[in-house]
């Protein structure tokens, strides 16, 4: 498929079509829905200065989700820094209307999610909540295939064990 | 290659299931705020959000493709353009959609395949051709609009044991930007259409409670979550349901061009029926739902030149379909057999030729095998100039 947009065309459609799971997919990695908005606009404009290149819809997307990982990355290895004797599980707190048990199972995941080195985490991410393809993973996060499976086979080991260790 | 120890082929695994669940809930969490298109929009230097009518390039569109596919799939605009895999979520509002089109999309008098301003695509129906002279604006500057095709309940065979169906028509709204929709944000325009205009057809309905409005489409995974507001009782009791309301929710569905289940939520609250029926709903497949007969090159009121062609689909007995011309009297003034098919659908050319100018009735229609009774029809009057 061919586009005609320009790139002011392609930053409202795309937005309209895409904003939210982005914001989403960046608050997931980051923990904080404020700084998940700050790197979704972000992206938008540099993909509005990229449209040149890009002119396809899909390749579009390809980028906003490549630079939102990009962003995600290094905002999280500058709050390392930054907050280094902070636990990072306590940024995200479960919901009040939850049944406590559901919110302390769901909580005991997101934590250990949190605890696994960053590409397992964004691979996890991206399959299961982004439901992408082991293809576009790779070409998001510019890996192989290869290394698609090998971070997800042992993110989920180590996320299987940590949860057991934890019962 | 251990395809075994790779999360993609153990999705049932309970530690991914949990995950799943996990991220999902913490997603849902997550409120992206609504107007962040104008903060990004001032970062780009872009005035403010393209209106319909900022630029007088010609607009391309691809549509008509709806009706040549007999096969029997529903056209799925929904992933079209973007693709299943990066769909992974989409929220539209209702702001960015319509915000810069006044009172929002609004029905466009006598829209169709012939009247649509400044249209390029008479792509499927060459006999009857779009009208030249009177209707037509001058080329370059007219907006063309988008072009949607909704599905309303049709008229129920009568004397028969059997269901509404659904039947297309071509609408056409306002833009929303200088290329055609896409998406969820296609699937939002046609939706709002459905839920607020008349169909062209006075013997379509949408089968929908005046008052109820579509505020939002969004997409997560496979599921589409349709929001719709109104004072409406759209609710009622899951099972409760006739045919018709079965019918007017496919026909919302169909209309917003998903394949997947449909959850639906009604004045902010998820619902667990919509109409009488349960929630989510199965989109349910053209067999099951698609008008066995239905003329499909012509929309109700269209004016035509000769020499005129109707275009006629049906899946019926022995695919046999009679047709009628009536005069603007209702006087037969031609009748004969269009050939179709059983089990799938077809289409057959009906040749009227040249035709003195003035208004006409086409009816097609099968008769029952058992009792020579009426029973599926469409019909549409057309004036020939």
């Amino acid at each position: 498929m061919t586009s005609r947009w320009d790139a002011d065309e392609a930053v409202s459609t795309l937005y309209a079509a895409h904003y939210a799971a982005l914001v989403r997919l960046a608050a997931l990695l980051v923990r904080s829905s404020g700084e998940a908005e700050e790197i979704v606009q972000d992206s938008f404009v540099a993909m509005h200065g990229k449209w040149g290149r890009l002119r396809e819809p899909e390749k579009a997307v390809g980028y906003l989700r490549r630079t939102v990982l990009n962003r995600a990355r290094s905002s999280l290895r500058r709050h390392r820094v930054a907050d280094k004797h902070s636990a990072p599980d306590t940024a995200v707190s479960p919901s009040a209307e939850q049944h406590a048990l559901a919110a302390e199972s769901r909580a005991a995941v997101i934590a250990a999610l949190h605890r696994l080195p960053t590409r397992q985490r964004e691979v996890l991410v991206l399959r299961y909540y982004g439901n992408l393809s082991e293809a576009d993973i790779a070409a998001t996060l510019g890996i192989s295939r290869g290394a698609v499976k090998s971070h997800a086979s042992r993110g989920m080991t180590a996320l299987r064990s940590s949860l057991e260790d934890s019962r | 290659m251990t395809p075994t120890n790779s999360p993609y082929d153990s999705d049932s695994d309970a530690t991914a299931e949990l995950l799943r669940q996990a991220l999902s809930a913490e997603a849902a969490e997550v409120q992206p705020s609504r107007d962040a298109l104008r903060s990004i929009q001032q970062r780009t230097g872009a005035a403010s959000a393209p209106s319909a009518d900022s630029s007088g390039r010609a607009r391309r569109f691809r549509a008509g493709s709806t009706r040549t596919n007999l096969g029997g799939r529903r056209p799925s605009w929904m992933l079209g353009a973007l693709g299943a895999a990066a769909a992974t979520a989409a929220v539209i509002t209702a702001v960015v959609v319509i915000g810069d089109q006044g009172a929002g999309p609004s029905r466009t008098p006598a829209a169709g395949p012939g009247t649509t301003a400044g249209q390029t695509d008479t792509t499927t129906e060459p006999t009857i051709d779009s009208p030249t002279a009177t209707t037509e604006p001058s080329a370059t500057n007219a907006p063309a609009g988008e072009r949607l095709t909704i599905y309303y309940v049709g008229p129920t065979p009568r004397d028969r044991d059997a269901s509404p169906r659904l039947y297309a028509e071509p609408h056409t709204v306002p833009s929303s930007g200088d290329s055609p929709a896409v998406g969820t944000v296609r699937a939002f325009l046609a939706v709002h259409e459905f839920l607020t205009s008349a169909p062209l057809d006075p013997d379509y309905s949408s089968g929908w409670p005046a008052g109820v409005s579509v505020t939002g489409i969004s997409q997560v995974g496979g599921t589409t979550t349709v929001d719709l507001a109104g004072d409406a009782n759209v609710e009622r009791s899951a099972g409760a349901s006739g045919a018709e309301d079965e019918m007017a929710v496919q026909a919302l569905v169909a209309t917003a061009g998903v394949e997947g289940p449909v959850e639906f939520t009604y004045n902010d609250e998820p619902v667990s029926a919509i109409l009488g029926v349960d929630v989510p709903v199965t989109v349910k497949a053209d067999e099951e739902v698609r008008a066995l007969i239905s003329i499909d090159n012509l929309v109700e009121g269209q004016k035509v030149s000769n020499p005129v062609t109707v275009k006629v689909s049906g899946n019926v007995f022995e695919g046999q379909i009679n047709w009628e011309l009536l005069d603007a009297k209702g006087t037969k003034v031609d009748d004969g057999l269009a050939l179709t098919s059983m089990g799938v659908w077809t289409q057959d050319e009906i040749k009227l030729g040249n035709l003195e100018p003035g208004t006409y009735t086409i009816r097609c229609l099968e008769y029952s095998p058992e009792d020579g009774s009426p029973g599926n029809v469409d019909d549409k009057t057309f004036t020939v100039r």
